[in-house]
């Protein structure tokens, strides 16, 4: 068997990214890889999102920099995108606003000088996409986060440490799915 | 020894029980007289280590490229041969050996004379990969010991014992027993020896999966629909995927009384179901299975490539590493990654599929390429329509050095009943306990 296998990418919904705080490695290794772990147990290293970009600023002093907001039924990401990332770059100045948009990207972490964790997302690809696309996102990232509450009850590591740290409340997080699939229904 | 050392070398010892404490200590020293930092050079010990503890293992478990094994098994087939090693005649012999969780090939560099039925405790063995299958190497550092007969079952409760789904058979089955319904047959004739013969070919399935199989006995009455039961099929390997093979030592049945199985001809035929893709990669290949999943990311090599006209391998300016300097021919693919949440594979499509899944022919992207005069014009406009879409595709997966791959021969786009599926989704909300 192959000795390399590719970060999956997790489906989380905005909420719940933007209320994660947890990033461990796996392993000791200076270059083992860095995760999130999200309240519902994902274990995030690659993040797949579609939403609405709504805005894009450039923040940078003398490089661009890009911040751009992408929604989804929960809350909004956000996403920088610097030289570093020159393509996804170029589709955030240049697309138009709102447009439905497709993401695969790292999930970042910043600690405020208050302590706030803030997170962000890294973008690898941005492309824009259409409308069903989306909805079938939003279907997606509510049955793979449905499934991750009813596994928080398992008795593993990485979720016991998910339940220690955050304590998470399921009725808040089966909430945010029913909210999420609800919108759906209301687009018809 | 220097006393600082002490406690890191107490804490190396603790974690690697079975490794000599001197080996330890001599390795650790060595690597700080070459000023690595106590740190790395703990980790690089532990890593080095680590899985060369000596433990009993199971047949069944077995993996490849793990050394210092101690295993019980039974010989189940063994042949005695000679190999040329370095211009000498060196006696071997190779076989099977099995016991109640498995059967594995093996090849013993010794000359020992041992016979079907032995049972034998080996000790300091090792596994290498050979022909997609794990080999248990027995050389001169092994130590074989003989046990008692009633300890491990017998040669034919071994090879009649393995029962199993078609999804679970791998290549680590050599016999499989199980009962699945013939959804394709084919009849070919082939030159054995000089003979013709015509052998049986089709696929069978399951309410688990598919798997091509081959027979080189006529099986009177067997036709697609059919129900059968086998014992003792042997299981080998067809363009990655493991395939059944049936012969005069397999026993076999037709089922006629099909009603209180878990499959239909309906059931079992369809493939559109799709799988997690995490499933797919604890398996070395699979045939015929589906997975929906985005693509997230085009590999390098997508678009327009040109192949040499003699032997279809890849080529760039029109030099092929086999035959020099060809005129080439133009075709084009897709290699996608594709990421359904739980894993990533990637997914190769040929031209055919590749036109419909990018929705302009080969003709059309090799304009675009005369009108930006770059090659890299079609897989820049590949990406940008492709990346975030949703993808079905149906193909043969296999798990290789170069990563998990499935070639796709069907796709298809995952759309619609997104009404049924969000109620399905509500309802399971509904039924869960708040709080």
């Amino acid at each position: 068997m192959a000795a390399f296998v590719r970060e999956v990418a997790k489906r989380v919904f905005a909420q719940e990214f933007k209320e994660s705080n947890l990033m461990f490695k796996d392993g000791e290794d200076q270059y083992s890889p860095q995760y999130l772990l999200t309240p519902t147990g994902a274990k995030v290293n690659r993040l797949f999102i579609v939403g609405t970009l709504t805005e894009t600023e450039d923040i940078g002093t003398e490089a661009e920099f890009l911040r751009g907001r992408v929604s989804d039924p929960t809350g909004s990401f956000l996403i920088y995108a610097g030289q570093y990332q020159p393509e996804a770059a170029q589709v955030l100045s240049e697309c138009e606003k709102p447009a439905f948009v497709a993401i695969v990207g790292k999930p970042n972490t910043y600690t405020t000088d208050e302590g706030d964790v803030i997170t962000s997302v890294r973008p690898e690809s941005i492309s824009v996409v259409d409308g069903d696309t989306r909805d079938m996102w939003v279907l997606e990232a509510a049955k793979h986060t449905l499934n991750r509450i009813n596994s928080l009850d398992k008795d593993e590591p990485n979720i016991k440490k998910v339940v220690e740290h955050y304590n998470t409340d399921k009725k808040h997080y089966y909430e945010m799915v029913q909210q999420a699939l609800q919108s759906l229904k209301e687009t018809d | 020894m220097d006393n600082n050392l002490a406690p890191h070398l107490d804490e190396l010892t603790r974690a690697l029980e079975n490794v000599d404490e001197n080996l330890i200590k001599n390795e650790l020293e060595k690597l700080l007289s070459y000023r690595v930092p106590v740190e790395e050079a703990k980790r690089t010990i532990l890593r080095k280590y680590k899985s060369n503890v000596l433990y009993p293992k199971n047949i069944g478990n077995l993996k490849a490229n793990s050394k210092g094994l101690e295993i019980n098994g039974r010989i189940i087939d063994i042949q005695n041969k000679t190999v040329n090693v370095k211009g000498e005649n060196v006696p071997i012999s190779s076989g099977i050996i099995a016991d109640s969780t498995g059967a594995c090939y093996f090849t013993l560099w010794e000359d020992m004379s041992l016979n079907i039925g032995d049972a034998l405790k080996i000790k300091n063995a090792y596994t290498r990969k050979w022909q997609n299958r794990v080999q248990l190497n027995i050389g001169n550092r092994s130590e074989i010991t003989y046990l008692s007969d009633e300890s491990l079952p017998s040669v034919d409760e071994i090879t009649r014992q393995n029962k199993k789904k078609l999804f679970d058979i791998s290549f680590s089955d050599i016999y499989v027993n199980s009962i699945a319904i013939v959804v394709e047959l084919y009849h070919r004739e082939v030159n054995v020896k000089n003979r013709k013969t015509t052998v049986l070919e089709g696929v069978l399935a399951d309410e688990t999966g598919k798997l091509p199989f081959t027979s080189w006995t006529p099986l009177e009455g067997v036709d697609i629909g059919k129900v059968i039961q086998f014992e003792g099929a042997f299981v080998q390997t067809f363009k990655g995927v493991p395939s059944i093979n049936i012969n005069e030592s397999t026993s076999l049945e037709i089922v006629d009384s099909t009603e209180n199985l878990p499959f239909t001809y309906e059931t079992a035929s369809d493939t559109s179901k799709p799988v997690p893709i995490k499933n797919i990669l604890n398996k070395d290949g699979m045939f015929e299975v589906s997975i929906e999943g985005n693509i997230i990311s085009l590999r390098s090599g997508s678009g327009i490539i040109t192949r040499c006209p003699t032997c279809n391998r890849v080529i760039f300016k029109n030099k092929c590493r086999a035959h020099g300097t060809v005129e080439g021919y133009h075709d084009m693919r897709i290699k996608a990654i594709l990421d359904d949440g739980t894993s990533a594979i990637t997914v190769i499509l040929n031209r055919e599929l590749s036109e419909i899944v990018y929705g302009s022919s080969m003709y059309e992207a090799e304009d675009i390429i005369q009108n930006t005069l770059s090659q890299d014009a079609v897989y820049e406009d590949m990406r940008r329509r492709l990346i975030g879409k949703y993808l079905g595709v149906c193909g043969n997966s296999s798990n290789t050095d170069f990563g998990p791959t499935l070639v796709a021969k069907s796709v298809w786009v995952p759309d619609g009943s997104l009404d049924d599926r969000v109620h399905n989704l509500l309802k399971r909300l509904e039924g869960v306990n708040y709080g």
